[in-house]
């Protein structure tokens, strides 16, 4: 027994000798800091603002994967091949990738956006003064922004406006458009508007501004048909003086005027930092590097210059843009078969410029269909090719032109004939910047008769059609002719056909055509204007699947509704 | 050999299994776990997939804990596998397997119930693997070589159409979009191909060797072992293979009171892995162009991809195919044990373990220059510059143990042990990748060639066990036995409020045999009847991260502002973790019976046992409203690690054993082990949605494609059961289209018909309902052992019962438009047929793994192992010689399944990719010939 005694004796010293447990089992994380020691001065806030505003870099707000949205509706098509088929043909799931992906990113803009903003609230850290509001506004205004993006892109939201502690409250249910306005968006903006200043300067340049909070609040009443209200928004924006249109039209697509005098909302891509990476990679962790350059160019760009053309103009936009008459009186018209906009926004068979360094119709191959390739947000103008997958060209969300455009359409819609001399005098101007005859010229030569190049010339014999101008043919205009020529490729399209209700109608439109040229396609084959070597059968799926309830909307990702049991108020 | 101690076998109380030297090497084999299938009741092992050196999963008693990652395909081995048994090696507990050469193995030892494994607290809920390496014996060295040689040969595959089929389903499938296809005006010469791709990346009869050397001897006090093993394994796949060199020393002294125990191993493994996805992207090919090694070099790493209709999809295979991604992995480890008796029946121990494991991976792309069939440059398809990663792993783990033991017999009858230890263990491990772009040419394979940095990443972690061990066995005459432990472990994987935790075990046996009452009943025949006991509670943490715990902000978010466009550097959480996040407990009640019959000619073993998992740590999926799905590494913050829902499972063993010999001279044995396991998720987290804990997905990623979730844990059903929407056969005619129309508004004839299970007018994941899982009904194994004269044969089969497959290999090529189904495809002219037809688009309705369309019957029966072998008579040996062996054997020579694709045995991941078959390695049989002579 003596032995046992011995035995538990030495076992106590043991254990007791064992004190520096609690310090031997503290291991604390080397690779990265905890929000208990963040949060803690106004320069965490920053860092943490600045996460808000990389999300806008993210590949489905303004990088390479917009260019699905960019096939949906008439301004864009793609081959069957490429992913994006599904979105023309109107086939996508609730498991395709784009479908899944952007409400992924979209959210994650918002988690962030949620919170700077909560711990704005309990924070001890010291500001300067107004700068706790403006850092709030940031948010708040950019959160708004992804708000908006999906209620848009979804017909509903989950609205998360601030952190949760309890696991369970992570699941909220999926709200309709009016609530997630009235409940964030329409808040949201109003604050910034109120908060945030009209320009910013220096090294602050890009932040976002009272401006492009106004100009969104025009766009929520817009988009709720609201009109006079809309107006109301876009004409505070217009008469701030703080905004011009650019005189060149292309310093809206390229990286040599950025943040320049029509840029409303823009969002930040550089290709100096940070060399190697792949604009599409956006963020880092661990150990995969990331990028603050934009990969878009890789979607758009042609095979032959190290992108996939997974989008590409779709004939009528490229009819719209041969028609785009140039006005013979502006000097920046001389010896120039194309007008500025179109040399800005796409490139042709027959184009003048060199196009990444060599003729247009040496390189990119203008087959299978395809008559123009899109130039917007891509490097043709400063590099040979593509194949780095980076570009530094800044990406505009809202700019003057699509402000004036809208005011133009709030107050037609609105007044009627009343606002016609106004809202084409809006009209005009976006026009008479690219040196393209404007509504009123072409007024005064045709009797009071304005053209309908959306009618198609090529079908009609070569003929384009005119009608009588008033409201509702300058709407028309506006819809049809002037925003897909002004606008194309800005992502703003096929929330318009939704609005607007037409997306059915454009679609039966573009077949009738497309059948059209099928059938005709000897007597035209290979001719100019547009050199149409073969023609494409883009619309008949399209035609044949298109329905608005099941199609308007992108379905709500599978993985939010095998997670998320509250999505339908807790039914499943 | 028990967990902290040794037990003869009729002490034994809890529920284990053990497996010698002689038996493990009947399977000619690199891994250890291959040598155990079969063999073991209540271990189910299953390869995770046929690439050389690639870890079998093993499973012990069912499921095990549940974290899974879903298809985790990082390039960069993981560690502390959730579903991994603790391996421990010499005493020294290890970080995931240690992969160890067979030929080091004395013997294993596998604890299978929770009193056995208590001792081992924390980590051991997924059972406990004991590894004894081989010791010397005094007397005159012995000298042991091996040898054998074989070839691996593919069975199977997924049939892919030829040039002409694929050009009629081609025709076929544009017809449906109402254009034609542009094979032709892609290329010309069409018509002259019929490559076979797959084959071109398959490398048949591919080698496989193993050389081993055992010395071992000692003189009186001092024993020593050493074992040289090199083992090599072409892969089945071009440019993949392993080669193991390891070294195994182990010597013991004894002298006097002293006794030590010193163990050391060097490990050097190298391996190539074949380009990623390169078997899929082969599959990808169509066969109307060139084969991979068929088109022509125009220059200096340049190309003509003169037949090929779309050169980027083809340079996602011929660009990768001179890559060199070697990775090498150095380890070694050293045990050391020393015991000094410091009175009559007390004795103290300390062990001290090193492990250390270091990985290196060397990762050049050379530079790829593709010219198209214009003859035109193509950038895309090209890999401009050669691009080199080096990266960089570095794991120690340290081991320290102090044991108090004291033994004493008293009273001639009562035998008395207790245990009392402390332990401590670190493992650190460090991270380090460097990459450079722009190499002077695609000889020069160093850093220094780069001419850009990509930039360089890295971390560190750690974490750190304390453990205090006591244990007390008692002994009545061999009649009664009883241990009792209590373990309390603490971690640093958990906040300080919730770091420590107790573990208790308790076990019984009663040797009935021995008793006076059993001796009289004239029951001669039962030689030895044994009951046995136990109640156990182990915990896990497996599945923990080191600091899950506590929320992090982290960089690496930036964006650019101001007139210069200056890098604004951010930082923020993206994921969500839980502070409150605690260990898993696992308690577990085993009754076993050990019988021996007619002098030990037949021997039973039965262990009926009761599993209860109580606070799994789950890895919950947030919502992607949360926010927390960044592109790209959505894996990496999209789940929270939760202490939700308990898991029941519920099973019996069943092993006997018989052996015999023949009036002539044949001396045979034949063995049979029945498991049967039911595993159930008894209660899961509220509010965590019915489908909130998924995986399985059967293609994971492959050409950015994701499949749907296919299993899920569920209450009330199996872990990982499948859960999918079933169809009723392809849309036919114009008025079963308006009607599904109703359904799915984008619907076409030909499409796949889904069922709206819930009757809501909407098809979604709501629709999905149990279909069975990849867990089997129950599994069997069967061996025969005979020898005659000099010939020995052994043969090894085994049968697994009722269990589904998902084929995702046949998705994937259906995704891919390339299955030979899609020959017969639907069409209005072929209306009849249950095939949908291919829409172009790897995410099609039509070709999601949500629906039961690939799901299969995986039942199989397999002859394992056949090996025949002649030992040539002594008499012709000389002196000295003891041994010379030749054998022929094969491993998995026959298997017999319903089942369509590679292989029904499936692994993965043990949880949510058990009965998912990726296929993105086939597996391969083996022929062995093999020699051994012992001097």
């Amino acid at each position: 027994m003596k032995q046992i005694k011995i035995f538990f004796l030495v076992v106590t010293v043991l254990m007791a000798s064992s004190c520096n447990e609690d310090d031997f089992l503290t291991e604390v994380n080397p690779n990265a800091i905890t929000p208990d020691t963040f949060w803690k001065s106004a320069d965490d806030f920053d860092t943490a603002l600045n996460t808000v505003y990389a999300a806008l870099q993210s590949n489905y707000v303004s990088g390479s994967q917009i260019a699905y949205e960019l096939i949906r509706g008439d301004e864009g098509n793609t081959h069957n091949w490429y992913r994006p088929y599904s979105f023309m043909t109107m086939t996508f799931n609730d498991n395709t990738k784009q479908v899944r992906e952007r409400w992924n990113d979209l959210y994650v803009g918002v988690y962030r956006a949620n919170q700077v903003i909560a711990a704005l609230q309990t924070t001890s850290a010291e500001f300067e003064a107004g700068e706790k509001k403006s850092i709030e506004a940031q948010a708040r205004f950019i959160r708004a922004f992804y708000y908006f993006q999906i209620a848009h892109t979804y017909g509903k939201a989950v609205v998360h406006t601030t952190t949760v502690s309890d696991l369970s409250e992570l699941n909220r249910p999926a709200e309709d458009i009016a609530t997630v306005n009235a409940q964030v968006i329409i808040p949201d903006l109003e604050y910034a508007a109120e908060n945030l200043p009209e320009e910013w300067t220096g090294e602050d340049l890009g932040r976002v501004t009272s401006g492009a909070a106004t100009t969104m609040l025009g766009k929520v009443a817009l988009f709720n048909q609201e009109w006079a209200k809309a107006a109301a928004y876009f004409k505070e924006v217009i008469d701030s003086g703080t905004y011009s249109l650019v005189a060149d039209p292309r310093d809206n697509w390229t990286d040599v005027n950025e943040f320049n005098s029509e840029s409303i909302m823009e969002v930040g891509f550089n290709i100096a930092l940070k060399p190697g990476t792949n604009g599409a990679a956006v963020d880092s962790y661990g150990g995969g590097a990331d990028a603050e350059a934009n990969g878009i160019v890789t979607e758009i760009a042609p095979l032959a210059f190290g992108g996939f053309n997974t989008v590409f103009p779709s004939i009528f936009l490229h009819e719209l843009f041969e028609y785009d008459e140039m006005n013979p009186d502006d000097a920046r018209n001389i010896n120039q078969t194309q007008s500025l906009r179109m040399r800005g926004s796409i490139v042709t068979l027959d184009a003048d410029e060199l196009y990444y360094g060599k003729p247009a119709d040496d390189g990119a191959a203008f087959n299978i269909g395809m008559t123009a390739f899109i130039k917007k947000w891509t490097n043709w103008y400063q590099v040979s090719s593509e194949d780095q997958g980076r570009s530094g060209i800044n990406f505009r969300h809202i700019r003057l032109a699509d402000v004036y455009l809208m005011y133009a359409e709030a107050i037609l819609e609105a007044q009627g004939d009343a606002a016609l001399t106004e809202a084409m005098s809006y009209v005009d101007m976006i026009r008479d910047r690219s040196g393209v005859i404007t509504l009123s010229d072409y007024m005064e030569d045709n009797s009071g008769q304005i053209p309908e190049f959306h009618n198609s010339p090529l079908v009609n014999g070569g003929v384009v059609s005119f009608t009588t101008a008033n409201a509702q043919s300058l709407l028309t205009h506006i819809r049809m002719v002037e925003r897909p020529l002004e606008l194309c490729f800005e992502t703003h399209r096929w929330k318009d056909l939704v609005r607007w209700g037409i997306a059915g109608q454009v679609i039966d439109q573009q077949q009738e055509n497309e059948q059209w040229r099928i059938d005709n396609i000897d007597d035209f084959r290979s001719e100019p204007p547009m050199f149409i070597s073969e023609t494409r059968n883009d619309w008949g799926l399209p035609l044949q699947n298109y329905n608005p309830a099941a199609h308007n909307y992108l379905p709500i990702p599978t993985d939010e509704v095998q997670i998320n049991n509250q999505l339908d108020g807790g039914g499943n | 050999m028990v967990g902290y101690g040794t037990q003869k076998k009729r002490e034994v109380t809890g529920a284990m299994a053990s497996m010698k030297s002689e038996a493990i090497l009947k399977t000619a084999t690199a891994d250890l776990s291959e040598s155990l299938q079969g063999n073991v009741a209540g271990v189910n092992i299953q390869a995770s997939d046929g690439r050389p050196g690639a870890r079998s999963n093993i499973q012990i008693r069912g499921v095990g804990s549940l974290q899974g990652n879903g298809s985790n395909r990082d390039a960069l081995p993981v560690f502390g596998d959730a579903q991994s048994p603790l391996f421990v090696v010499d005493g020294i507990p290890f970080q995931g397997n240690p992969n160890l050469s067979p030929e080091q193995i004395e013997s294993v030892e596998i604890l299978k119930d929770g009193a056995s494994a208590a001792v081992y607290g924390v980590r051991a809920a997924n059972g406990v693997i004991l590894i004894t390496t081989k010791r010397g014996v005094e007397g005159k060295p012995k000298v042991q070589l091996r040898a054998y040689k074989g070839v691996q040969n593919i069975t199977s595959g997924t049939p892919l159409m030829n040039a002409l089929q694929q050009l009629y389903a081609d025709d076929v499938v544009m017809a449906a979009f109402g254009t034609d296809p542009v094979t032709f005006a892609l290329n010309a010469d069409a018509l002259d191909f019929d490559s076979n791709i797959v084959g071109d990346v398959e490398n048949q009869n591919a080698a496989i060797e193993n050389y081993s050397a055992n010395v071992s001897g000692g003189t009186q006090g001092l024993t020593f072992n050493v074992n040289t093993n090199y083992f090599k394994q072409d892969g089945v796949l071009i440019n993949s293979g392993f080669e193991r060199l390891t070294t195994r020393l182990t010597g013991e002294i004894t002298s006097g009171k002293f006794k030590g125990f010193a163990s050391v191993g060097f490990t050097n493994e190298n391996s190539t892995k074949e380009p990623w996805g390169l078997y899929t992207y082969a599959i990808n090919q169509r066969p109307t162009q060139r084969g991979l090694f068929e088109n022509p070099i125009i220059g200096p790493n340049t190309v003509s991809l003169d037949s090929s209709p779309n050169e980027i999809l083809y340079s996602f295979i011929s660009r990768e195919l001179d890559n060199e991604d070697s990775r090498k992995i150095n380890s070694t480890n050293i045990a050391l044990k020393a015991e000094y008796e410091f009175i009559d029946g007390l004795k103290g121990a300390v062990n001290l373990g090193r492990n250390n494991w270091n990985f290196q991976r060397f990762f050049f792309q050379p530079q790829y220059l593709v010219y198209n069939r214009l003859g035109v440059y193509n950038a895309t398809a090209s890999r401009p510059e050669a691009k080199l990663n080096e990266n960089f792993i570095f794991n120690t783990r340290d081991t320290f143990e102090g044991m108090l033991m004291y033994n004493k017999t008293f009273g001639g009858s009562h035998d008395l042990s207790l245990l009392a230890a402390l332990t401590y263990e670190r493992f650190d491990n460090k991270n380090v990748g460097a990459g450079v772009e722009g190499l002077l040419s695609n000889d020069t394979r160093v850093l220094g060639a780069g001419a850009v940095g990509i930039a360089p990443s890295g971390s560190n972690s750690a974490n750190t066990i304390a453990g205090k061990l006591f244990r007390a066995q008692y002994n009545y005459n061999d009649k009664y036995m009883l241990s009792a432990s209590i373990r309390r472990d603490g971690s640093s994987k958990f906040a300080a409020a919730n770091r420590y935790e107790n573990f208790f075990g308790i076990s019984a046996g009663w040797n009935i045999t021995e008793e006076n009452f059993f001796k009289s009943a004239g029951l001669e025949f039962i030689s030895n009847l044994k009951l046995r006991a136990s109640y156990g509670e182990v915990g896990n943490m497996n599945s923990l991260g080191n600091y899950d715990f506590i929320n992090t902000i982290e960089g690496g978010v930036d964006y650019v502002l101001g007139e210069n466009e200056d890098l604004a550097v951010g930082a923020i959480q993206r994921g969500i973790r839980n502070p409150l996040i605690q260990w898993e407990t696992k308690v577990e009640k085993n009754f076993g019976l050990d019988a021996d019959f007619f002098g030990s000619r037949l021997s039973l073993n039965f262990d009926y046992y009761i599993n209860n998992r109580q606070d799994m740590q789950l890895g919950q999926l947030t919502a992607p409203s949360s926010g927390t799905w960044p592109f790209r590494y959505e894996w990496a913050f999209n789940r929270v690690a939760v202490n939700v829902g308990d898991m029941a499972n519920k099973g019996m063993e069943l092993a006997l054993k018989y052996r015999d010999k023949t009036n002539f001279g044949l001396n045979w044995n034949a063995g049979l082990n029945f498991t049967r396991n039911k595993n159930e998720i008894t209660n899961l987290v509220p509010g965590a949605g019915r489908f909130g804990f998924g995986g399985g997905d059967p293609i994971g990623g492959v050409n950015g494609i994701r499949g749907d979730n296919t299993t899920f844990l569920v209450e009330g059903y199996e872990a990982g059961a499948f859960f999918l929407i079933p169809t009723d056969g392809v849309v036919s005619t114009a008025e079963e289209l308006t009607e599904y129309r109703e359904l799915v508004a984008s619907a076409n004839l030909g499409d796949l018909k889904y069922i709206d299970v819930n009757e809501d007018g909407e098809l979604n994941d709501n629709d999905r309902i149990y279909m069975g899982s990849g867990q089997p009904e129950f599994e069997l194994g069967a061996s025969l052992n005979a020898s005659y004269k000099g010939f020995d044969l052994f043969v090894q089969t085994y049968y697994v019962h009722d269990v589904e497959i998902f084929n995702g290999s046949k998705m994937y090529a259906y995704t891919a438009g390339r299955h030979l189904d899609y020959y017969y495809q639907w069409t209005p002219q072929n209306a009849g047929s249950p095939v949908p037809t291919y829409r172009q688009s790897g995410e099609h309705d039509n070709v999601r793994s949500r629906s039961d369309y690939f799901l299969e019957d995986g039942t199989y029966l397999r002859i394992r192992n056949i090996t025949l072998g002649y030992s040539l008579p002594k008499k012709i040996l000389g002196d000295g010689i003891e041994k010379v062996r030749v054998y022929f054997g094969s491993l998995n020579p026959f298997t017999f399944t319903r089942y369509d694709g590679y292989d029904p045995e499936v692994g993965g991941d043990g949880l949510y990719m058990r009965g998912v078959d990726q296929g993105n390695y086939p597996v391969a049989r083996r022929f062995m010939m093999g020699l051994e002579v012992n001097f």
